[in-house]
């Protein structure tokens, strides 16, 4: 059977990363983000904004008159490079601790306990928490210290599957056959465990980036971004605003706009569910791919 | 050994809730740097040992002084507050993790059935499909679609929004039950898939028992060990959802009053001081983590009633 997933997903991906690198310079993308004030319709009517889809507006505007595709095209790029990098910095983290975890009692001892007080919970809760201490809230870095608090939260689940993965494989015969014939132990990591965990990893990547992508959509809901600003108001009092163009920003005011406005969160959410869906079609794919390739799947059942 | 077991998780469960209070009651005095006429420029934040030290004193003084969290402005006390709206999320949380688990089985054995017959585009092509596509598309789609509906005429008046509302409760149900239940389906696919060609499989052929009591009585036994393995998981995915499904559908639980008490202001004065409510939150956490604590504890009683291999092993 030809891997349709993996072709398909490949498309999509590389249609994103043309949206990236490429979108801002599209002509029908407003570059400068322009705030139409109102438009006027062809019977003469005036249209304040929101500006539903029409004309112009492929799929509407938002609170300011802004087009909603531009939008979320220009916004690709930062939303994308928060994602890469919590995933970065969370398998710069795990993919070490899982293999000395493997080595090594001690570490292993460790991570479970990272996982299982992790395990106690739930994602948001946590980084809700940490978005409101002052440490945080007023810190010049906030950006990098989310980001780090994404990245942690999930880097105990991953290196245990790592771990265990690395275990199975100790379980093969092939490997006893290795040390049979007198195999390091760098030369046996390197040659026996390393061409058969590698892909796991980056199956395990892909699929992650597709969570936290998830994840970042699930705290735009209870208003938690990753970068934030203060604005001063009339009042003397300091507002904090988003400067954000990322797209679960336009999630602020869901809970209203579903009502009048759908065109907003519906596009918003169209656009975070597609990019996931790549992801998780690569994913699968890749697997697939992987499977074929080192005859990890048996085909005689 | 189940004992030892659950002692082991009573331990955890304690040490978790203690990290978690103490990341509570870390001090929040801020020092806020201020210009000409209390222009802010910078905060700065100083930690103590002893302020924290003096947090978790205080905590536990005014627990005892006033055997329990205090009061609410409507004279309730916070405690009661705090069981009813839990009791509240819970009504919709543990339907949807009973269900998600039972229907989740029931359609990876479905799945498995129909893969290679007539329809197998609905089997697991459809799992992972839902799988893949994140559920707030589909809640927040789903939600669109009914007030939609009911604007052209096909739907009747259903509520999506209020915390009363049975309509809001069948429907926060529905939206909480979605990834657990695909979830479930794919591990539960997956696992009767690698069971196949097993000796047990084929003796209990060879012996005559039909192909369905084969898949029902020796296979999913075998499945269950792996599936429940996986309740943590689904656990903490629900928790986290039941925050967003509360908060899109106005539903009052208790993931709606913790976000209210942790939340960051949208505004600030210099000077003022970042204050969340620390007793409420207090309490949440610990019924939310004693809640992961019985769905983790309940997993281990039943994979040690299903296997016998389970019940030597350690935990």
């Amino acid at each position: 059977m030809k891997n349709w997933k993996l072709w398909i997903s490949s498309i999509f991906l590389l249609v994103l990363l043309f949206f990236v690198f490429a979108g801002p310079h599209l002509p029908f993308v407003d570059q400068q983000l322009k705030q139409t004030g109102v438009v006027k319709t062809n019977e003469g009517a005036f249209i304040l904004p929101p500006i539903p889809p029409r004309e112009g507006f492929p799929l509407g505007s938002d609170h300011y008159g802004v087009d909603i595709l531009s939008l979320i095209i220009i916004g690709a790029k930062e939303t994308l490079t928060i994602v890469v990098l919590v995933v970065f910095v969370r398998y710069l983290i795990a993919i070490p601790l899982a293999i000395g975890g493997f080595y090594s009692k001690l570490l292993e001892g460790f991570l479970h306990a990272w996982q299982q007080v992790f395990s106690f919970m739930p994602p948001i809760f946590f980084v809700s928490f940490f978005v409101t201490l002052p440490l945080i809230f007023f810190s010049p870095e906030r950006a990098q210290l989310i980001i780090l608090v994404l990245a942690v939260l999930e880097t105990g689940r991953v290196a245990e599957i790592i771990l265990l993965h690395m275990k199975e494989t100790q379980k093969r015969p092939y490997i006893e056959a290795g040390i049979v014939a007198g195999g390091s132990p760098l030369g046996m990591f390197r040659k026996y465990y390393l061409p058969v965990v590698l892909p796991h990893i980056i199956i395990l990547i892909i699929n992650d980036m597709g969570r936290v992508l998830f994840l970042l959509a699930q705290l735009g809901i209870v208003h938690i971004y990753v970068t934030h600003k203060f604005v001063t108001t009339e009042s003397g009092a300091y507002e904090v605003v988003n400067t954000s163009l990322a797209w679960p920003t336009m999630f602020r005011t869901i809970t209203a706009d579903i009502f009048s406005y759908e065109w907003i969160p519906f596009s918003v959410i169209g656009a975070i569910a597609v990019t996931i869906y790549t992801f998780n079609m690569f994913a699968d794919g890749l697997q697939k791919f992987f499977e074929k390739k080192y005859r990890t799947f048996r085909t005689d059942l | 050994m189940i004992l030892r077991s659950l002692l082991y998780q009573v331990l955890l469960w304690g040490i978790a809730t203690m990290i978690f209070l103490a990341l509570l009651f870390l001090p929040r005095t801020t020092n806020y740097t201020t210009g000409p006429r209390g222009m802010f420029i910078s905060a700065k934040y100083d930690y103590s040992v002893k302020a924290h030290v003096q947090q978790f004193k205080d905590f536990f003084t005014y627990v005892k002084e006033n055997k329990g969290l205090g009061t609410v402005y409507n004279g309730n006390s916070l405690n009661e507050n705090i069981i009813r709206t839990f009791k509240k999320s819970m009504m919709i949380t543990i339907p949807a993790l009973i269900l998600g688990f039972f229907l989740g089985i029931a359609k990876g054995v479905f799945d498995f059935r129909i893969r290679r017959r007539r329809g197998k585009l609905f089997g697991v092509s459809t799992t992972r499909f839902f799988l893949s596509i994140p559920d707030l598309f589909l809640i927040i789609s789903l939600q669109l679609l009914i007030m939609e509906g009911y604007e052209a005429g096909i739907l009747p008046h259903i509520k999506v929004y209020g915390s009363d509302e049975p309509s809001v409760i069948l429907l926060d149900i529905i939206f909480l039950v979605i990834y657990p239940l695909f979830y479930i389906a794919n591990i539960t696919y997956f696992s009767i898939r690698d069971e196949q060609g097993m000796d047990y499989i084929r003796t209990a052929l060879s012996k005559g028992t039909s192909s369905f009591k084969v898949l029902y009585r020796h296979v999913l036994k075998n499945c269950y060990v792996k599936i429940l393995s996986h309740t943590n998981t689904i656990t903490l995915y629900t928790l986290s959802n039941l925050f967003i499904v509360e908060y899109l559908t106005n539903y009052r639980g208790a993931a709606f009053f913790f976000y209210e008490t942790l939340t960051s202001p949208a505004m600030f004065r210099t000077g003022q001081q970042l204050e969340i409510g620390i007793y409420p939150a207090a309490g949440y956490i610990i019924l939310f983590t004693a809640l992961i604590f019985i769905s983790k504890v309940l997993s281990q009683i039943a994979r040690g009633l299903i296997s016998p291999i389970e019940r030597q092993g350690s935990s």
